[in-house]
């Protein structure tokens, strides 16, 4: 073998080695620049650091966890202003929210920022829509690899999230490389420059295979995944709220949730539908604006300061629309 | 195990390493081992299937090969068909016909409850069924003595790279390879590197990439679609296919080449064919140069007069559509290409007698154009989930060609995605030779090289599907 490579393509093959380091290096150097999600994912260490600070006397660690939804659903500084009309004394609040993900990847980020190094927040806010906190595998297990798994989150790994050899071979190479844990970032990029209405494109596209695939019957979802998430979080005397944040398409929250909520002692915060809050301040058709984020964030605080908690209240203004 | 997963990278390595260490006798049943493995990967039930194929082919062989009486010849080639094709029809072709059958017999009032059997296709048995067929029937001929040697033949069935999905290797070409000691060349790994590599390319950055496109377009009930819309989704198709057949073909021919064995080119860039015939000496060639030797030409070839030889195509495209699958979609398609083999010869008869000069360069272009037009027609049937589907798609096409912006999408995904290999192929066209990147300055071939690796890294598939012709 070693023959037949020093006769031929050696060269060749240390040309496209090099340029798959040359790729991956820069990379590395850049990938701050590609998103304001990537910036997110590097700083999760230091946004554990902050939440973990010993509190000043009377103060309350609340920490954020969600996607893109709550990056633009929650205003910090109308929570701490709500808040603090309430009555309450300070609040310190951080904010962990990646892109496009869900239970699968809070729950290691969760694990490996928080609960494995004792810095586990007062408060935790999980903000969720739809079937955010269903068990369902990670949409992205390469960025599990490079931000949010630790090597003794393994054994779980194989066992839940990679089940095939396939998927353990790509995880470990993600972990080594940038490249290949962030490529999707490249890619829409420079398809949304290449090809007109991409975005719009595809999700129709996506939107007539999905309807055409959906199964027809409804199979009870399942919530092990967040079971094992709120109980991490109580274990350690965490405060755990979910909160099932507006977006423009209802949903059910289903039984199944609701029991998990009762059983684990976890208030439940309906905020599907937030008094003063219509369609159209859903600009990009699933984020909240400015204004639709203030009138959510200041109900979710207010249900969480009421002595009397609304848990799972339908709230008594009209639903938008 | 897909070509374009680790895991089979991880298994290829494994064998790679323990077969440059050994002799050739070890290396055999090294391969056949590993051939097995690769097979059972998908499910270890069907591999029984080959066994029984091999055992039976083996034997057969030998009969025939001792034996000198025409007629007992005649019985044991028979035998050995009847259990190959009773194999296939049983496995790929059973619920189908039942079905079929149970429908036309209550149409004239007689209802018949057939009965209704969950069978799964094993994966390749066409492929691997036509090549031992090729064996046996070769031996018949006395065009090649039988194998003694048992675990030489099972190896030349169960071949890992091309037991799947081809190309369908005669005897006459892969036995002697297995047999006699592999030579290795400087230039192989060389070559295996840019089979793999384009392969991978055809399957992950085109083939896998356009699927969505395509799915999308036949998932959506015709009432909402435009003919715009079908016309992009069928050319995505056909880029689609193209990538995902030749695509194996090639890694298959990549990984074969570093293990020192030669199989045979399956595609010659296709849609580069200016007539039907000249399409199917580019398409699948292993598949049509099967049909050509085993069914065209005894069925009489184009001995027996115009309307023999019409009906002698039609009859052989008619069954290598139905090779492809059971269903009424690939029935129409092999009869599509048999119609459109029959037109080109009763046009072309009369061209040459007028005139036998060779077109010019525009004319030559034009006549691609229409062959592609002429090819994606056909692969609207194919791919359709019903001929109603296909024909209301077909009106579609004919009747409203309005631009809307999911067809801007689609049309933008296919110039991305088919674009660089198109680029890529109309230069090779244009070579003397199919491996002529091999003849230019190695750092020619790293940069083609790693524009095809940034491709494929940077723009992998959603998900990374099946090979199409794994299902036939």
């Amino acid at each position: 073998m070693t023959r037949l490579l020093a006769h031929s393509e050696t060269r060749v093959v240390l040309c496209l080695l090099a340029l798959l380091g040359a790729g991956e290096a820069g990379m590395r150097l850049y990938e701050g620049r590609l998103s304001k999600d990537v910036r997110h994912l590097e700083t999760f260490e230091e946004l554990a650091a902050r939440i973990s600070a010993p509190p000043q006397a009377g103060e309350t660690r609340v920490l954020f966890l969600g996607n893109s939804l709550t990056r633009y659903g929650v205003d910090v500084a109308e929570f701490t202003r709500e808040v603090a009309v309430s009555g309450r004394e300070l609040v310190r609040v951080e904010r962990l929210m990646p892109d496009n993900t869900a239970v699968a990847d809070w729950y290691y980020a969760y694990r490996s920022y928080f609960a494995d190094c004792d810095r586990a927040p007062d408060v935790l806010v999980i903000g969720f829509a739809g079937g955010h906190l269903n068990d369902a595998p990670s949409r992205h297990p390469e960025r599990l690899a490079r931000y949010y798994c630790r090597l003794s989150h393994l054994p779980e790994l194989c066992r839940r999230d990679l089940l095939t050899v396939d998927a353990r071979t790509g995880f470990a190479l993600a972990g080594l490389s940038s490249l290949l844990c962030n490529r999707d970032r490249i890619e829409s990029r420079a398809l949304d420059l290449l090809i007109p209405g991409y975005q719009a494109g595809v999700q129709e596209l996506n939107r007539r295979l999905t309807r055409r695939t959906a199964a027809p019957t409804r199979t009870p979802p399942t919530f092990h995944r967040l079971r094992q998430l709120l109980t991490l979080a109580r274990g350690e005397g965490v405060e755990v709220l979910l909160a099932a944040m507006p977006v423009p398409q209802p949903y059910e929250l289903a039984p199944e949730l609701r029991q998990l909520a009762d059983e684990l002692g976890v208030r439940l915060i309906d905020c599907r539908r937030v008094p003063g809050v219509l369609p159209e301040m859903f600009p990009d058709g699933l984020h909240m604006d400015a204004s639709a984020a203030r009138l959510y964030t200041r109900f979710l605080a207010r249900a969480w300061t009421a002595s009397a908690p609304p848990v799972e209240t339908e709230p008594d203004l009209a639903p938008p629309g | 195990m897909l070509f374009n997963s680790y895991a089979f990278w991880m298994f290829y390595a494994v064998v790679a390493a323990v077969y440059f260490r050994v002799g050739h006798r070890a290396q055999n049943r090294l391969l056949l081992a590993a051939s097995y493995f690769f097979y059972g990967c998908w499910d270890w039930r069907f591999l029984g299937l080959i066994v029984v194929s091999t055992l039976v082919d083996f034997w057969v062989a030998l009969e025939l090969d001792r034996c000198a009486n025409p007629r007992l010849r005649r019985g044991w080639l028979l035998g050995s068909i009847a259990t190959n094709l009773g194999l296939l029809a049983f496995f790929k072709y059973y619920g189908f016909f039942s079905q079929e059958l149970g429908r036309l017999l209550g149409a004239v009032g007689l209802p018949v409850l057939l009965p209704s059997l969950d069978i799964v296709l094993p994966v390749g048995i066409s492929f691997y069924t036509f090549q031992t067929m090729s064996y046996t029937i070769d031996v018949y001929r006395r065009q090649l003595p039988a194998v003694r040697n048992l675990p030489d033949f099972a190896l030349y069935v169960a071949f890992f790279p091309q037991l799947v999905a081809g190309p369908i290797e005669r005897a006459t070409r892969l036995l002697p390879q297995v047999v006699q000691p592999r030579r290795h060349h400087p230039g192989d790994f060389a070559e295996g590197l840019f089979h793999v590599l384009t392969g991978l390319f055809k399957k992950v950055f085109v083939a896998d990439t356009l699927a969505m496109v395509v799915n999308a377009l036949f998932a959506t009930p015709t009432s909402e679609l435009t003919g715009t819309e079908v016309l992009i989704g069928v050319y995505a198709f056909a880029f689609q296919i193209y990538g995902d057949f030749s695509g194996y073909s090639s890694i298959a021919r990549g990984v074969a080449k570093w293990l020192g064995f030669d199989l045979m080119e399956n595609f010659r860039r296709p849609y580069f064919a200016e007539t039907p015939s000249e399409f199917w000496q580019r398409w699948h060639i292993s598949l049509s140069q099967w049909l050509r030797d085993y069914l065209y030409i005894p069925l009489g070839g184009n001995r027996g007069g115009t309307l023999l030889t019409y009906r002698n195509l039609l009859l052989t495209m008619l069954l290598g559509g139905l090779w492809h699958g059971a269903a009424w979609t690939f029935l129409a398609w092999g009869a599509y290409h048999g119609l459109l083999l029959c037109l080109f010869r009763f046009f072309e008869q009369r061209r040459s007698r007028l005139s036998a000069t060779t077109s010019p360069e525009p004319i030559r272009f034009l006549r691609r154009v229409l062959m592609f037009h002429l090819v994606c027609v056909g692969w609207l049937l194919f791919r359709a989930e019903s001929l109603t589907q296909a024909a209301a798609m077909l009106t579609l096409v004919a009747t409203d060609l309005t631009l809307t912006p999911v067809a801007i999408t689609m049309l933008g995904m296919l110039a991305f995605y088919a674009g660089p290999l198109l680029v890529l192929e109309v230069w090779l066209e244009q070579q003397p030779a199919s491996n002529e990147l091999l003849q230019r300055h190695w750092a020619v071939r790293a940069a083609v090289y790693a524009a095809l690796v940034q491709l494929m890294l940077l723009f992998p598939p959603v998900t990374p599907s099946q090979f199409i012709y794994f299902q036939f």
